[in-house]
């Protein structure tokens, strides 16, 4: 009973702090650039794949762990410099339209290049096997996921609290010609952001598709999941969508102990519920962080 | 201008009077956001059939005033009476079936439209619901918003423009398509906020013409930053500063009052 | 006749206090369903395939155009037009089965059912602008479809099944009306045809009715609205009901021609597709959208073995989210007009792109 209870706890914190990559990313795009990211779940799954791919080429993961999410970076930057730069003065609603169009680009993409079959990213053997924490035995692999994305996750709370650079972005979110003034380039500080999320959607994708199948409807997937974190911890508040993606996760992975089905609905229903009394959702949006 | 400027009583801060010529009353109006409080307090009456001039720096709460009588705004503290009625926190919507209407100070009506579109529109509200007609009648065959609409144009002489798309307007049009706009709405209180802004000399006293035609019928309510204008036109002039109601008087009693003076009219004239 | 003329020459289609089709348009569209009608015996009888597949391009166009009336011409983007398409068919496919199969019942229940839905989701979720409604039209969207995928009424009246789970309920049969035997195809085409051609007709009589140009405001100007006396958020969720109530019919078309109600009806990307279809054929000109929904699901089933038809239906959308926002319809009405014109403009959009991107 504990050992389930322990179980699920740490799969819980494990597949939460994976969300949180996701889920920053998309709603650091939010805050700063005002854009809601429909494709976020596509770059996931594109680092799914380029992993994939440089794990075969390469034959080492920890490449594929480095070198994917760059890759993912460069899919990103042609995103945000070809279609929505030209478009940030107009509605935000065509902002949604686009990257939902990239969205269903990159997927046929997908099974264009690699086919409808589920692959997977060979686990390396340093992380093979299971560690035994009191009675319970528990994947290695897991753990080291949980561990890298909560560093990571640490990384960049730190970067964006404390750093000039997070400074930097905060500000440009807030009086965009107030930091062009002062000299700063911040189209290139939006671009900057939206690779960023590419990235960590990307670095996301690898790590996950060691454990999880890669097949092209892995993006759709995850993004709706993405949403209903994003929404409900603030759209554009960092610290929301790691809070929200942290009980999202758990959440699911207690329901999945009682009663499965239900679980997704109570999201969905809550997503609503925030929507309806509080849009600004449990964080707000006063900062960008 | 109108004889009644001087049998009125002057507006006293902590004691509103109850003439019952009073068409529009606020009671102690404050709100507050968070910390901020933009309106504080504020009582002052409204005479039927004058002209009144809300004036005071910018940030003195008058948009804020004028968004808690409208109904964008709930009062946080204090009334809004309008004819005996009750009407504070009512959505703008109900507020404007009450009679109070107001045009804005930034271009805001629908540029895809044509003038008189706009204006049929604001005629057509008080004609219809959601009776089985609404629905089903072609918007043309309702005579009566037409009618009213183009009678409303001719008023602010935009009638030869009718049927030119807004957007192509003049910025001197397009603030007399606001007032039309208002003014279609048949209200018993126009609230008009800062309508010479922005004009050339003639347009202004083009402005001010209409101003006076629509005061014939109309009880006003104008924010204004035109000194000239403001003496010129006023029975009233209310004075708020930093949320507070200064002082409410004919326009040569503000002339002379000190604090008037002190807290806005410094060195004579504003914009 | 002079503001008829005045119309046609304007760039955008939705009109400026005229009609939302000029009789030019509309004559068009008449001699098009005419042609559609027409069609049909020559078509069963040299292809009888094409025209189960003209059915479901109308099925789609139908569904477009019921979210083009909310969104194209009223403004209010939904992400979860689905769930009242899926409820529809829900509930028509249950009629079906268990009650009577008689068309006058079954249609519309499934309406009434898609105006329900519609109502409730709208009512609840009205106060939120923009962005924030099309999220919650998607998370009650997704709502729904858990339901029927899960059969949840299933699990609460213990039933053994409601809503057939993730399979759904197949084996459904066809309309019955006045003994019309649906199982000549040729039947139940002009069926769809004469139910779509009707309900385009009555929308575009709402959009030119006293509310209809209300919700035209709505678009141009919500914030005006309200100050000239509208009460904005009835307006927003009758207009939705009535969207919903058109998205429940096509439901019901559906449905039983498939023979098939599954909760794929219900899922998102059939709510996100038709935002796809309605923005390439051009939101707001009711026709517009109704051709881009035949185009799609036309090329889809031509070209949908090729796996790269994805990429490009995304990489079309995207260029007309770019260069023109107005879709098939706009850039139409554009060259008609004026072609000069419209190539200046196609110009100075490229060259505008480019400097956009340079930054």
């Amino acid at each position: 009973m504990i050992d389930s209870i322990l179980r699920a706890t740490l799969l819980g914190i494990q597949s939460g702090m994976t969300l949180a990559l996701i889920a920053a990313g998309l709603t650091l795009i939010f805050g700063m650039l005002d854009v809601i990211n429909f494709a976020h779940g596509a770059l996931y799954m594109l680092g799914a794949y380029f992993g994939v791919v440089i794990a075969a080429q390469l034959g080492s993961f920890w490449l594929a762990l480095l070198l994917a999410p760059l890759v993912v970076g460069v899919v990103g930057v042609a995103i945000e410099m070809l279609s929505l730069r030209p478009l940030y003065g107009r509605n935000p609603l065509y902002h949604i339209l686009l990257t939902f169009g990239f969205a269903i680009m990159i997927q046929g993409a997908v099974v264009q290049i690699w086919g409808g079959q589920a692959r997977q990213i060979p686990k390396p053997d340093i992380l093979t096997g299971t560690v035994t924490l009191g009675s319970l035995d528990y994947p290695l692999y897991r753990l080291f996921v949980l561990v890298v994305s909560t560093l990571l996750i640490a990384a960049v709370w730190l970067a964006i609290e404390r750093s000039n650079l997070g400074i930097l972005m905060r500000a440009s979110a807030q009086d965009t010609e107030m930091v062009n003034a002062l000299g700063i380039d911040v189209s290139k500080v939006f671009t900057g952001v939206f690779v960023f999320g590419a990235v960590l959607a990307g670095l996301a994708g690898v790590l996950l598709g060691v454990s999880r199948s890669v097949n092209p409807g892995m993006g759709m997937g995850i993004i709706i999941e993405a949403f209903v974190i994003v929404v409900i911890g603030g759209l554009g508040s960092f610290r929301g969508a790691v809070y929200t993606a942290l009980l999202i996760g758990l959440v699911t992975a207690y329901g999945a102990l009682i009663v499965p089905t239900l679980t997704e609905l109570f999201l969905f229903a809550l997503m609503a519920v925030v929507l309806m009394i509080k849009p600004n959702g449990l964080f707000g949006t006063a900062e960008a962080a | 201008m109108s004889s009644n400027a001087d049998e009125l009583e002057r507006a006293d801060v902590s004691q509103p009077s109850t003439s019952s010529d009073a068409i529009l009353r606020t009671d102690g109006l404050t709100k507050r956001f968070g910390p901020l409080t933009a309106t504080d307090n504020i009582s002052l009456e409204i005479q039927e059939n004058s002209i009144t001039s809300i004036i005071g720096p910018n940030g003195a709460g008058k948009t804020t005033l004028f968004n808690l009588i409208t109904g964008k705004y709930e009062p946080t503290d204090g009334k809004i009476v309008f004819q005996n009625e009750s009407i504070g926190g009512k959505d703008p919507h109900q507020i404007v079936r009450h009679g109070i209407v107001r045009s804005f100070q930034i271009t805001n009506f629908f540029t895809e439209l044509t003038t008189i579109e706009n204006v049929r529109l604001a005629a057509q509200a008080r004609y219809t619901g959601f009776g089985p007609t609404d629905f089903l009648k072609h918007h043309a065959s309702l005579e009566e918003p037409i009618s009213d609409a183009m009678r409303v144009l001719e008023r602010v002489q935009l009638d030869d423009v009718a049927h030119e798309p807004a957007s192509n307007l003049s910025y001197g049009q397009r603030r007399h398509l606001e007032i039309a706009i208002a003014l279609a709405s048949d209200p018993d209180l126009l609230l008009m906020d800062e309508p010479t802004a922005g004009m050339s000399p003639e347009e202004t006293n083009e402005t001010v013409e209409l101003i006076e035609d629509i005061a014939t019928d109309i009880t006003l309510i104008i924010i204004e930053h035109d000194m000239e204008i403001v003496m010129g036109i006023s029975d009233q002039i209310a004075v708020l500063n930093n949320g507070s109601l200064l002082t409410q008087g004919a326009p040569a009693e503000i002339q002379q009052d000190e604090r008037v003076q002190r807290a806005y009219l410094r060195g004579g004239g504003r914009d | 006749m002079q503001q008829v003329f005045d119309f046609i020459r304007r760039q955008r289609p939705s009109g400026t206090g005229n009609q939302i089709l000029s009789s030019g348009g509309r004559l068009v569209l008449v001699l098009a369903i005419a042609s559609l009608a027409a069609l049909g015996p020559v078509i069963q009888s040299v292809q009888p395939f094409w025209l189960n597949l003209l059915i479901r391009m109308l099925t789609f166009a139908l569904l477009a155009l019921s979210l083009d009336f909310i969104f194209g011409y009223a403004g209010l983007l939904s992400f979860g037009h689905a769930a009242m398409y899926g409820a529809g068919g829900y509930v028509a496919a249950l009629l079906i089965t268990k009650v009577t199969a008689s068309a006058l019942v079954v249609l519309p229940a499934a309406i009434i059912t898609g105006v329900i839905t519609a109502a409730v989701i709208g009512w609840v979720s009205v106060r939120a602008r923009g962005i924030y409604f099309a999220m919650l039209t998607l998370a009650f969207a997704q709502m729904i479809y858990i339901i029927a995928f899960t059969d949840l009424p299933a699990a609460i009246l213990s039933m053994e099944t409601v809503t057939g789970g993730d399979n759904g309920l197949y084996g459904i049969q066809l309309y019955e009306l006045f003994g019309i035997d649906f199982r000549n195809r040729l039947n139940y085409y002009y069926l769809t045809l004469g139910l779509v051609a009707l309900s385009l007709a009555g929308l575009v009589r709402l959009a030119n009715s006293p509310f209809g140009r209300v919700l035209q405001g709505i678009r141009e100007n919500e914030g005006r609205i309200e100050f000239i006396g509208y009460d904005v958020d009835r307006y927003k969720v009758i207009a939705f009901a009535i969207s919903g109530g058109f998205a429940g019919l096509a439901g019901g078309l559906y449905v039983p021609f498939q023979s098939v109600a599954n909760p794929e009806l219900l899922h998102w990307t059939v709510s996100g597709e038709l935002v796809v279809m309605v923005l390439l054929g051009g939101m707001g000109t009711f026709w517009g959208p109704m051709v881009g929904a035949g185009l799609v699901v036309f090329l889809e089933d031509r070209l949908g073995g090729v796996a790269s038809w994805e990429v490009i239906l995304g990489g079309l959308f995207v260029a007309v989210v770019i260069f023109a926002p107005r879709g098939l319809a706009g850039m139409i009405v554009a060259v008609r007009n004026d072609p000069r014109a419209a190539l200046g403009k196609a110009i100075q959009a490229l060259k505008n792109y480019v400097e956009a991107v340079r930054g």
